[in-house]
C-alpha cells in the first residue's frame, strides 16, 4: 500500500496528507454508502412492521418478501415528471428539499461508529496493510485513526447545531408551496421543532455533565465496562425525554402534525413530487438513523456491547485476526444493532399511537417534558458536583451514577403520580361543581 | 489555500448580509440574515473557536431566526412593501450615511486596538497561555469566576424578560380574572 500513497502525495504534499484524504474519503464513502443502502430496507421493514401490527400481509411482490420494494419505490420517483405548481416562490421552492437534505446528511459526519484504533493495535494493522511506520504508527506522522467521518471536540453541540437547523428545509417548503395546507404544516413543523430541542438540549447536557466533556469519543469511553456502566443507568429519565423528543425533531409519529395527512393532506411536501418529494423522504429516515446513533451513543455506550470480552486475551492469542475483528465488530453489529432496535421502537410507535393534537403536543413540551428535564438536570449537576468534592479525580464515581439514577427515577415517578392523583381529584371536583350548577340553575331544560 | 477559504467565506457573508437588505420579500431576507450567521459561525471556525461557532449555530440560526421566520410566516408579508412611503432620494441619502457610517467604524477600529474593547478575548488568551485546557473550560472558568456578576445579570435579564412574556400573554375573562388553561378540559 505504501508506494500508492507515496505516488498520490506527490499531487497532495506529502504521503501522510494522501492517507488521511484517502482514510476520509474511504469514511465517508462506506458510511454514507451504507446508511443510504439501508435507507429502502428500512422503508421495507417499516411497511413489513406496519402490516404485521395491522394484520395484513403487506409488500410481498417486489423481491423474496418483498424486500426490493423500495428500491423500485425509488425508481419510481427517479422516473415521475417534476411538477412544479403555479404561484410558488420558485428560489425557495427549489432550495426546500436542499435545506432538509444536507442537514440530515452533515450530522451522519460526526456520528462515532467505531472506536479509535492508535498504539499497538495501529502498528499491527500499518503493517498488516504495508504502510511505512514513521508514517501511520504510535510513534509515526499519524498516531490516531478514528472510525468516525470527523471527530470534533463539541461533537455534540454540532449535532445539536445541525438538527436545530434542519428546521428551516421543512418550514421554507410549507410557505414556498402557496398552498394553505402546506403553510399550516411548516408553521407547525417550525413551533413543534423549536419547543422539543430545548428537552432534546436538556436531556444531553446530563449526559455531558456526567462525562465532562462534549467530544463524543470521551462519552462514549466513560460507559467502557458492561451495560451496568451505561448512561441509561445514570440517566433513565434523560434517555426516556431523549427518545419523545427525538419522535418529534424528526417529525415521526405520534408527533408529525407537519404532514398529518388526515387533516393538511401530506403537509408541508403537499406539493413536491418525483426526487424533490423523495429527498423529503430520504432526509427523514436519514434524520432518523443520525438521532438513533445519538442516543446510542449517548446513552446506551455506543459501540460498546453489553458484556465485555476479554479482548487483551484473544487479542494475545489470535494476533492480528482478534484486533481486526475487534474494530470490525463495533461498527458492523454492535451499533447497527442499536441503532434497528430504535428505529424499531419509531415505527412500532407509528402502528400503536394515534396523532396528539397541537396543544396537546405543546402541553406536553412545554408543561411536562422541560420542568422534568430541569429537575433531571439540577439533580444530575448536585450528584456530579457532590462526587467531584469528594474524590477529586475529575470521574463521576459508578457508584454516583447509580444513585442520580435512582434519585431521578424516583422523583420522575413521583411527579408522575402527584399529577395522577391531582388530575383524577380535579376530575371529581369539576363533576360535582357541574352538579351543584345543574341544580341551582332555574333554567328547566338544564334542571332536569 | 486558506487564503482563498478566508476571502470565499468572507464575500459570501457580505453578499448574504447584502441580501438582507435588498430583497424586498420579507422570507428571503430572513433566509439571507440565516446564512449570514452560518457564515459567521463558518468564520468562527476558521478561527478556531468551535465552542462559539456552534453555540452561535444553535443560539441565532437555530432558535432566533426561526421564531423570526414563524412570525413572519404567520403575519403572511407575502406582498412586496409598497415604496409609496419611500422619501425622495432616500437610496442615495442613505447609500451616503451607510459609507459615513463605515467610515467612522473603521477609524474606531483603528483608534482603539481591538485587544481593549474585548477584554474577554485577552483573558482567554492569556488563561490559554497557562493552562493547556480545553475551550469549553477556559469560557466556563472565566464565565464563573471573572465575569460572574453579568453573567448572573443576564440571566436575571432573561428570567424578567420570561415572566414579562407570560404576564402579557395571560388571558383574562370578563371579571379580570386569570382563566387557568386546565389540561383535564382536555377532550371532555
Amino acid at each position: 500500500m505504501q508506494p500508492l500513497f507515496d505516488f498520490l502525495g506527490q499531487f497532495t504534499g506529502g504521503a501522510g496528507n494522501a492517507f488521511v484524504i484517502t482514510a476520509a474519503i474511504l469514511k465517508i464513502a462506506l458510511f454514507l454508502g451504507g446508511v443510504l443502502t439501508a435507507v429502502p430496507f428500512i422503508i421495507v421493514f417499516e411497511r413489513k412492521i406496519l402490516s404485521w401490527i395491522q394484520d395484513r400481509p403487506g409488500p410481498n411482490r417486489v423481491g423474496p418478501f418483498g424486500l426490493l420494494q423500495g428500491f423500485m419505490d425509488g425508481l419510481k420517483l427517479f422516473l415521475k415528471e417534476e411538477i412544479m405548481p403555479k404561484g410558488v416562490d420558485k428560489t425557495l421552492f427549489l432550495l426546500a428539499p436542499t435545506l432538509v437534505v444536507i442537514p440530515a446528511f452533515l450530522a451522519l459526519c460526526i456520528v462515532p461508529f467505531g472506536p479509535i484504533i492508535q498504539g499497538e493495535h495501529l502498528d499491527a494493522l500499518g503493517s498488516f496493510l504495508g504502510l511505512d511506520p514513521a508514517m501511520v504508527g504510535s510513534g509515526g506522522e499519524i498516531s490516531q485513526v478514528a472510525l468516525a467521518v470527523t471527530n470534533p471536540n463539541i461533537g455534540i453541540l454540532y449535532l445539536l447545531a445541525i438538527t436545530s437547523v434542519g428546521v428551516y428545509g421543512i418550514t421554507l417548503a410549507g410557505w414556498s408551496s402557496n398552498n394553505k395546507w402546506s403553510l399550516l404544516g411548516g408553521i407547525r413543523a417550525s413551533a413543534q421543532m423549536i419547543s422539543y430541542e430545548i428537552t432534546l438540549s436538556l436531556a444531553v447536557i446530563g449526559v455531558v455533565l456526567l462525562a465532562g466533556s462534549l467530544n463524543l469519543y470521551d462519552i462514549i469511553e466513560g460507559q467502557r465496562g458492561g451495560f451496568w456502566h451505561w448512561n441509561v443507568v445514570a440517566q433513565p429519565v434523560a434517555i426516556l425525554l431523549f427518545i419523545v423528543a427525538m419522535f418529534a425533531e424528526t417529525n415521526r409519529l405520534p408527533f408529525d402534525l407537519a404532514e398529518a395527512e388526515s387533516e393538511l393532506t401530506g403537509g408541508f411536501h403537499t406539493e413536491y413530487s418525483s426526487m424533490r418529494f423523495a429527498l423529503f423522504f430520504m432526509s427523514e429516515y436519514v434524520s432518523m438513523i443520525v438521532i438513533s446513533a445519538a442516543c446510542a451513543t449517548l446513552f446506551l455506550g455506543g459501540f460498546f456491547g453489553p458484556i465485555p470480552l476479554p479482548w487483551e486475551t484473544l487479542m494475545e492469542q489470535f494476533g492480528l485476526v482478534a484486533i481486526l475483528a475487534f474494530y470490525i465488530v463495533g461498527p458492523l453489529v454492535i451499533l447497527p444493532a442499536k441503532v434497528s432496535f430504535f428505529l424499531f421502537l419509531f415505527i412500532f410507535a407509528r402502528g400503536a399511537l394515534p396523532r396528539l393534537r397541537y396543544d396537546q403536543l405543546m402541553t406536553l413540551g412545554w408543561k411536562y417534558m422541560l420542568p422534568i428535564g430541569i429537575i433531571n438536570l439540577v439533580v444530575t449537576a448536585c450528584g456530579v458536583a457532590i462526587d467531584m468534592a469528594i474524590t477529586r479525580d475529575g470521574e463521576v464515581a459508578w457508584v454516583t451514577k447509580v444513585s442520580i439514577g435512582a434519585v431521578t427515577l424516583v422523583l420522575f415517578l413521583g411527579w408522575e403520580l402527584l399529577i395522577f392523583s391531582r388530575r383524577r381529584r380535579s376530575q371529581l371536583s369539576r363533576e360535582y361543581r357541574n352538579l351543584y350548577r345543574k341544580e341551582s340553575s332555574s333554567d328547566p331544560a338544564l334542571a332536569s | 489555500m486558506f487564503l482563498l477559504i478566508y476571502s470565499t467565506l468572507f464575500a459570501l457573508t457580505v453578499v448574504f448580509a447584502l441580501g438582507v437588505l435588498v430583497f424586498r420579500n420579507t422570507v428571503k431576507s430572513a433566509i439571507s440574515l440565516v446564512f449570514t450567521m452560518l457564515c459567521i459561525a463558518a468564520n468562527y471556525l476558521l478561527m478556531r473557536q468551535e465552542f462559539v461557532a456552534f453555540i452561535q449555530v444553535i443560539v441565532y440560526a437555530g432558535a432566533i431566526m426561526v421564531v423570526f421566520l414563524f412570525v413572519i410566516m404567520l403575519l403572511n408579508l407575502r406582498e412586496p412593501e409598497s415604496p409609496a412611503w419611500y422619501l425622495r432620494g432616500m437610496r442615495y441619502w442613505g447609500g451616503a450615511l451607510a459609507f459615513l457610517f463605515f467610515f467612522v467604524l473603521a477609524w474606531g477600529i483603528q483608534v482603539f486596538s481591538v485587544a481593549d474593547l474585548t477584554p474577554g478575548a485577552a483573558a482567554l488568551e492569556e488563561l490559554r497561555r497557562e493552562s493547556g485546557q480545553a475551550e469549553v473550560t477556559q469560557l466556563a472558568t472565566l464565565m464563573v469566576t471573572r465575569y460572574i456578576v453579568p453573567f448572573l445579570l443576564t440571566s436575571v435579564l432573561l428570567l424578567v424578560a420570561v415572566i414579562g412574556a407570560i404576564v402579557m400573554a395571560r388571558r383574562k375573562d370578563e371579571d379580570g380574572r386569570d382563566i387557568t388553561f386546565d389540561e383535564d378540559e382536555e377532550g371532555a
